[in-house]
């Protein structure tokens, strides 16, 4: 296993966090959990992320704000939108402003492994 | 002024004025002849009688006055006469001579004057019916009311001879025979319009416009039935709303107006108005279609902002439901198997599973949370109620809709606004599904029954073309529609609406043509409600 590959967690639902976060274990990638953009801006050791799960509506900073802010810095880091609200304006935005993939929830599993297989190379 | 002659001045031509005067001379000349008779001849008889000629003669050209006037010089002359060739001393047969004129004289003044007073009289009456014939012509003509006199002579002598012929019932009389409305419009002849009616009948002359209605008014137009059975029964007045074809052949909405005549003397001239209301309809219709539009559309969104809202809600246990399950038979997977790891993951599904059952319960209370009370509704009432607020549409779509009731039939216990959506809703998609097929025969048939089972029923029968056997399984279900632009909850809503109030809705194929919606709801009654949940068993037969 490559305890180098993180996958961070930003979603202001609890429960999703917790789903997401062992269903990754399961699969045997390590994750940490955001309950909000915020947070994830604050967490010390971010440059250790190597993609984002990242929801897009959420209390304070949205996620297609977070990714402004983390376009705006060097070698940003991955991200895979994970959202209810599939507007095609919103795909087109987060798709044009470099993001990996944008997935519609619930999330269709075996597609959101896929991505991270091809990002990070197979557990 | 004081007047002797009789005719006012321009009353009589130039030869009667000649002929006037001949006269005047004649009787004032014969009157002087006779005066010189009696008074230098000795005829013993009473001359002074041919006055009375005279003075008939006279009343030819004279007034009243003139005729008093007369009258007086008449026996002026004859008593000048009889002293003068009498003297004062007298018998007493000259003298009841004298009398004897003198009273026939008089006598006959006397009738005259009567006479010339009726003649007066008679005048005035006519001057008066002129003049009111005069107005009524006036009114007519300038009357920015179109106004039409049609001669009914013609259509009464036909109704008479409907009525000595034993029929009672115009309506069963004209159902058995389909040409009597043609027969009544050929029969009905128009006899004078005037401006404003012209302009209805598509600007043309009046002559034009003089003749049989049959031009003008399609013989299936109901408010000629309508027109026809009311002059029938004797009605005094009939108003109505009726189409109209103009002379160029196109099609107005008219509100027409008339008064029967109480004796058959004015029936050569009935009066009928016509009002043109086509604008008035059309704007009608318009709203109509744009609340019905406004209606569905916020229907429509209202459906569809409480899924998005709903599917929101529910996709965030659902997903994490979903990775927990699936991380749960991961941890499971794994030799050996991680059963902790599994435990927890399997109670985290129990947990978000149990979120969103809540999510849908608390929907489920928000939107019951202000459920209209059952009341007695009865059902005869709504069907009148709504086919009067569909009667635009019904009249539109040329569709005929019955209604057959038993006597005394209970009333159900529902909700009277919900039940009306509901007819409307079957009553218009019959319409829609009659109009598509371009069926030939359009009718729709509500029929009111109870059953054995204590359900008063409501079935709406059409004549269009039916249901697939697809469409029977599941016209109810959300979102099956047969319509291009259809969202398919119209049914489904209906279905949910009648089994709140422990009613069942059911469907089924006729066995000529058409399809028939049942209702079956609980009769209201004192005290206890006959509802689905007590009598399961009885509702299964009733589908």
């Amino acid at each position: 296993m490559n305890s180098s590959c993180i996958i961070a967690i930003v979603d202001d639902d609890q429960s999703i966090r917790e789903a997401m976060g062992d269903f990754l274990r399961s699969y045997g990638y390590e994750s940490r959990s955001f309950s909000s953009a915020e947070d994830f801006l604050t967490y010390g050791e971010r440059p250790l992320i190597d993609c984002i799960l990242l929801d897009v509506k959420m209390h304070g900073l949205s996620g297609l704000e977070l990714q402004a802010i983390l376009r705006s810095g060097k070698n940003p880091t991955p991200i895979i939108f994970m959202t209810s609200h599939q507007e095609d304006a919103i795909r087109k935005a987060a798709m044009e402003a470099g993001a990996h993939a944008f997935l519609g929830k619930p999330v269709d599993l075996r597609l959101l492994i896929g991505h991270l297989e091809k990002l990070l190379g197979t557990r | 002024m004081v007047r002797l002659w009789k005719w006012l001045p321009g009353e009589r031509s130039t030869i009667e004025q000649e002929n006037d005067v001949a006269l005047a001379i004649a009787a004032v000349s014969n009157a002087f002849a006779v005066f010189l008779i009696d008074t230098f001849t000795t005829i013993e008889s009473a001359v002074a009688v041919f006055y009375v000629i005279i003075m008939l003669v006279a009343a030819d050209f004279l007034s009243r006055l003139g005729i008093l006037a007369a009258a007086a010089m008449c026996a002026t002359l004859c008593v000048t006469s009889f002293f003068l060739s009498h003297g004062i001393d007298n018998d007493l047969a000259t003298f009841l001579r004298l009398v004897g004129s003198l009273s026939a004289l008089i006598i006959t003044t006397a009738l005259l004057f009567k006479n010339e007073t009726s003649r007066l009289a008679l005048l005035a009456s006519h001057n008066r019916t002129r003049s009111s014939e005069y107005r009524y012509r006036s009114i007519f003509k300038q009357s920015g009311v179109a106004l039409w006199e049609q001669d009914l002579t013609a259509l009464n002598a036909l109704l008479e001879d409907l009525r000595s012929n034993g029929v009672v019932d115009l309506c069963a009389y004209s159902r058995a025979n389909p040409d009597f409305s043609k027969t009544c419009t050929d029969a009905i002849r128009t006899v004078a319009v005037n401006d404003a009616a012209l302009e209805i009948l598509g600007s043309i002359t009046h002559e034009q416009a003089l003749g049989p209605i049959s031009r003008f008014i399609p013989h299936d137009c109901p408010s000629l039935f309508g027109f026809v059975n009311a002059f029938f029964n004797g009605q005094r007045r009939f108003e109505s709303k009726g189409r109209i074809r103009n002379f160029h052949g196109e099609e107005s909405v008219i509100l027409m107006a008339v008064e029967f005549p109480e004796d058959q003397s004015g029936l050569d001239r009935i009066v009928i108005g016509l009002v043109d209301i086509t604008e008035r309809e059309a704007a009608q219709a318009t709203m109509m279609a744009a609340q019905a539009e406004l209606a569905r559309a916020s229907r429509a969104s209202a459906v569809g902002a409480l899924s998005a809202s709903l599917a929101h809600e529910l996709n965030q246990p659902l997903g994490a439901l979903l990775m927990n399950a699936q991380a749960c038979l991961r941890w499971l997977n794994r030799n050996p198997p991680d059963l902790n790891a599994a435990i927890r993951a399997a109670e985290r599904t129990m947990r978000d599973g149990e979120r969103a059952s809540q999510i849908v319960k608390t929907t489920k209370a928000m939107l019951s949370r202000t459920p209209i009370a059952s009341e007695k509704v009865d059902l005869l009432e709504l069907v009148e109620e709504t086919r009067t607020l569909l009667e635009y549409e019904i009249e539109r779509q040329n569709v005929s809709v019955d209604l057959m009731s038993p006597p005394n039939l209970p009333p159900a216990n529902a909700s009277k606004s919900e039940l009306q959506q509901v007819l409307i809703n079957l009553i218009t998609n019959a319409m829609q599904a009659m109009e598509e097929a371009g069926s030939r025969v359009r009718r729709i048939s509500v029929r009111l029954s109870t059953s054995e089972t204590g359900f008063v029923v409501m079935s709406v029968s059409d004549t269009g073309p039916g249901l697939s056997s697809e469409a029977i399984e599941n016209v109810f279900e959300p979102y099956f529609t047969t319509k291009p632009f259809g969202m398919g909850m119209g049914l489904a809503i209906c279905k949910s609406t009648v089994e709140s109030r422990g009613g069942k809705l059911s469907v089924r194929n006729n066995d000529n043509s058409g399809a028939t919606f049942e209702i079956a709801l609980p009769v209201e009654s004192k005290g206890r409600l006959t509802r689905m949940y007590d009598v399961p068993q009885m509702v299964a037969r009733i589908g």
